[in-house]
């Protein structure tokens, strides 16, 4: 095996008095489709919005590419090559479907008022080169006849899209999918898997949540549970499908 | 003479109208660009006027019944008096934003709002350093010297208030048509997507504030400049809803709309002055209310905009950059 790209060492966090993630542990193998199930409650989003710095761990440490990033700020983990897209889509409604992925470019020249100083001459170019990239980034999920439109008035499984879409675009190494396909009719499902596919042959680490067995189990590499905010047990999907721990959770849990 | 007259009459239409062009165009960047209700607008343009008058007045000594002010000893020029408003309003902002900032949204409008009250207070306390209720006066106004060849001051200055606007308009579009606008837009829709998107939001929403509040001390130092003399009263959360009223009205977003906006709001003011005359003719006591009549149609106004118009008279330019 070669090294993880992402583990995660003993994470609690609590909510009140419930302990959402009780000492979790766990890792992701780079360029692989890793995927995370469990019941509800199992504290599966709550883990990766810790991983994505949107909430603060009470314990346990995080390590990305071997560095420690617990305790970062969202934007820094998102530079650091981590993006992550919500279980219901955060389209900024008020801008266009383009706007929407240009938003997520990283290092771009005039994203900061500094810039107007620092580099000046290379706005102009850079804002082209946004432009240019983020219309390709559409053509691959199939919203480039949606460019112009305002998010707000996406369907839901467009607003799907165009949550990957902006993710893509913000170039990360590794993705955190919350339910990519859930509430998604099957022939855009296919198409968003696919999509899936691609990203992972090309080198990037996809890491998801979701509910529909059928999925995980064709679509994954390596299966890992949570139970009780904790792993319960991982592997290849064969193992996982037969592992009766796996059905008790499910069935009992 | 006639046109003397004339001038004069338009003047006191274009100049408080176009300093509220101004105000609005600061509050549009904090509140139309990025979300950020600053209910205290009326302590960053009150900052702005009373940092000018006193700057530019000098030192005044207490005397009879004037308690006097603060002020350098050699009063400044008025640009460089205009220059530090601005810096002082942008740095009260941030240092009320820096704490806030990081907390729910709301928490900026109820610390701005306390702000407003608190800055007009002390502008009305403090007697040895702002005057008071006396009123800081003989505050100057731009190339007095022309106005002393025949000029009418009012014209002067109403060309100066509109070029500052235009400098405005330009440099405030300039700075919202960068990728940063981009990023100011991205936190006013969903700031902890902007987040997960790899925004530093705390530092857009800062500079986004900071600049906003520079902008309404330029507007309060023109104010000051027009009025010649200040009052801490003038600056009451009155004015904040004023430039909140432009905004929406006019478009939040949208820099024509928030120039619409103010035109049109002034505009109702302004008649309002005019017809006083003629309403008394018919009655009395509604001539005496006028200004109240003038409140309730403008609170009408609000009302249906926000119910059937909520992105206002011209609203927000949809980003279209050509196809590659």
């Amino acid at each position: 095996m070669t090294e993880a790209i992402l583990q995660v060492r003993d994470i609690v966090k609590t909510f009140g008095g419930i302990r959402a993630v009780d000492r979790c542990s766990l890792s992701v193998q780079p360029e692989t489709v890793t995927g995370l199930i469990g019941p509800n409650g199992a504290g599966k989003s709550t883990l990766f919005n810790i991983v994505a710095g949107l909430y603060a761990a009470d314990e346990g440490e995080v390590d990305f590419l071997g560095q420690r990033i617990d305790g970062l700020p969202p934007y820094r983990i998102v530079h650091r090559g981590i993006v992550k897209t919500f279980q219901i889509p955060r389209e900024l409604r008020n801008m266009t479907v383009l706007e929407n992925l240009m938003i997520a470019a990283p290092g771009v020249a005039g994203d900061s008022l500094v810039d107007l100083v620092r580099r000046p001459f290379e706005i102009v170019a850079g804002e082209r080169e946004t432009v240019h990239r983020a219309e390709e980034v559409l053509g691959i999920v199939g919203l480039s006849h949606l460019r112009d439109e305002y998010a707000r008035n996406l369907s839901g499984g467009q607003k799907k899209l165009l949550e990957l879409a902006r993710a893509l675009m913000a170039g990360p190494r590794l993705l955190l999918l919350d339910e990519p396909v859930a509430g998604v009719n099957p022939t855009l499902a296919q198409k968003i898997l696919e999509v899936i596919e691609n990203l992972r042959r090309d080198g990037l680490t996809i890491f998801l949540i979701e509910h529909d067995m059928d999925v995980v189990m064709r679509r994954c590499g390596w299966i890992i549970v949570m139970h009780q905010g904790r792993t319960l047990v991982e592997g290849v999907p064969d193992d996982i499908r037969r592992d009766a721990s796996v059905i008790e959770a499910y069935l009992g849990g | 003479m006639v046109l003397d007259y004339l001038v004069l009459q338009l003047a006191n239409y274009v100049i408080p109208a176009t300093i509220l062009v101004i105000l609005a165009l600061g509050l549009d960047l904090q509140w139309g660009k990025t979300g950020l209700f600053n209910a205290g607008v009326a302590a960053f343009f009150g900052v702005g006027a009373y940092t000018f008058a006193m700057l530019t007045t000098g030192f005044f000594p207490a005397s009879g019944t004037y308690p006097g002010h603060w002020g350098p000893s050699v009063p400044f020029d008025l640009v460089p008096a205009t220059l530090v408003a601005m810096a002082v309003a942008g740095a009260l902002g941030v240092l009320v934003a820096v704490p806030t900032l990081r907390l729910r949204a709301d928490y900026l409008a109820i610390a701005t709002l306390a702000l407003a009250e608190i800055v007009r207070l002390i502008l009305k306390n403090e007697r040895r350093v702002t005057g008071g209720d006396t009123a800081i006066s003989l505050i100057p106004r731009p190339f007095d010297a022309f106005v002393a060849r025949g000029w009418t001051s009012d014209g002067v200055l109403m060309l100066v208030v509109a070029a500052v606007a235009v400098v405005i308009l330009v440099i405030t579009e300039r700075l919202t048509a960068l990728p940063w606008g981009r990023s100011l837009k991205a936190v006013r829709e969903d700031e902890e997507a902007a987040q997960a998107l790899g925004k530093d939001t705390f530092r857009l929403k800062l500079t986004s504030f900071g600049i906003g509040c520079a902008i309404m001390g330029l507007a309060g130092a023109l104010y000051a400049s027009f009025v010649g003399s200040l009052v801490p009263d003038s600056f009451t959360s009155r004015l904040t809803f004023t430039a909140f009223v432009v905004v929406i009205l006019g478009g939040s977003g949208n820099p024509r709309g928030v120039i619409l906006g103010a035109y049109v709001f002034s505009l109702l003011g302004w008649a309002t002055q005019q017809e006083r005359g003629n309403v008394a003719s018919i009655s009395e006591v509604l001539s005496l209310r006028l200004d109240y009549v003038n409140n309730i149609v403008v609170g009408i106004l609000l009302v249906l905009f926000i119910l059937y118009r909520p992105e206002g008279m011209i609203p927000e330019k949809r980003y279209v950059p050509k196809k590659k």
